[in-house]
């Protein structure tokens, strides 16, 4: 039986915008990636919805020069996974209004916590 | 206007089959029009049956749609579907056009299909509740081709039959046929469900 419960994964993070014109945040995703029955398999999952002033809001604009900080959180049911779903890696896409992407490996992110 | 040919490389493995079709017009989706069921086996391809399963726990999904046809394979059209989220995959699902060209006609008028993982011997009516997507087919280039490719086929057809008398006017007219339901639209005050056919 597969189990139940919630699984939540929270990243604490900062974005600066270093160009002259304002840019956001269009979409961020928890990206989940491992093999299911011995295939490929990447799995996203959106943001959760949450009105505390730490949790960023997506989509979210940022002015030129402007730096943004916060948490950007995930929250997905146990069973969305599967128990076939083996996670090699799980990590934070986000992109921006230019329909850039970028990805932070949450390995990388716990690895860089051990080092401090 | 030129028609935008490409060349895709694809993966012969990501094919699936359709083992089941049919119709489904329900009140607030596509303002009532029947929307075409697709049932494909996908027991080659169990990230399909995840992709289906999993839309029961998230959001509205995205997914790119491209028509093409494989020189391999002359008799099928094929859709492409690049599947972004939440699962990221791919997958072609072949129509031979003799045998499924009603269905492609009513997939790109209905601009939108259900999606169904299943095995041969699957129908709507014995996997009633079975997981099933909604998706947007936009329209493309492929919908004029599309109409060449068909009358061409059922021209084709209609010679085998020894119908030799003006094949093309009889292809013409049975499209013409075909179509004429698509304008009915499921009412409000139907509140169930309406399957047309189930093949």
């Amino acid at each position: 039986m597969v189990p139940g419960g919630k699984q939540r994964v929270e990243f604490d993070i900062t974005i600066v915008n270093r160009s002259d014109d304002a840019n956001s945040i269009s979409r961020a995703e928890l990206e989940l990636r491992g093999q299911r029955l011995g295939r490929p398999f990447i799995l996203r999952i959106p943001p959760m919805r949450d009105s505390t002033p730490r949790v960023l809001s997506i989509p979210l604009k940022i002015d030129g020069h402007q730096t943004v900080a916060g948490v950007i959180g995930f929250e997905y049911d146990r069973n969305l996974t599967g128990r076939d779903f083996l996670i090699d890696d799980d990590g934070l896409i986000i992109e921006d209004s230019h329909r850039t992407s970028y990805g932070i490996s949450h390995s990388i992110m716990r690895d860089r916590e051990i080092e401090k | 206007m030129r028609s935008k040919r490409r060349d895709i490389l694809i993966d012969p493995l990501s094919i699936v089959q359709i083992v089941g079709d049919a119709l489904v017009a329900s009140v607030g989706v596509g303002h009532g029009k029947f929307i075409p069921l697709l049932i494909v086996d996908a027991g080659h391809r169990p990230e399909i049956v995840e992709l289906i399963r999993i839309h029961e726990f998230l959001p509205s999904g995205d997914v790119e749609c491209v028509w093409g046809q494989l020189k391999q394979r002359p008799g099928s059209v094929f859709l492409i579907l690049s599947f972004i989220r939440p699962v990221v995959t791919q997958t072609l699902i072949e129509f031979d056009v003799r045998k499924y060209g009603g269905i492609v006609d009513k997939i790109i008028r209905a601009h939108g299909l259900y999606l169904q993982a299943g095995k041969l011997g699957d129908r709507l009516m014995n996997t009633p509740g079975a997981p099933r997507i909604l998706m947007e087919i936009p329209q493309t280039d492929f919908d004029r081709t599309w109409e060449s490719i068909w009358i061409k086929v059922l021209i084709q057809q209609f010679q085998e039959k020894g119908q030799r008398k003006d094949p093309k006017a009889l292809a013409l007219r049975l499209i013409e046929e075909w179509r004429r339901p698509d304008d009915l639209r499921m009412h409000e005050k139907l509140d169930t469900d309406t399957v047309l056919s189930d093949n």
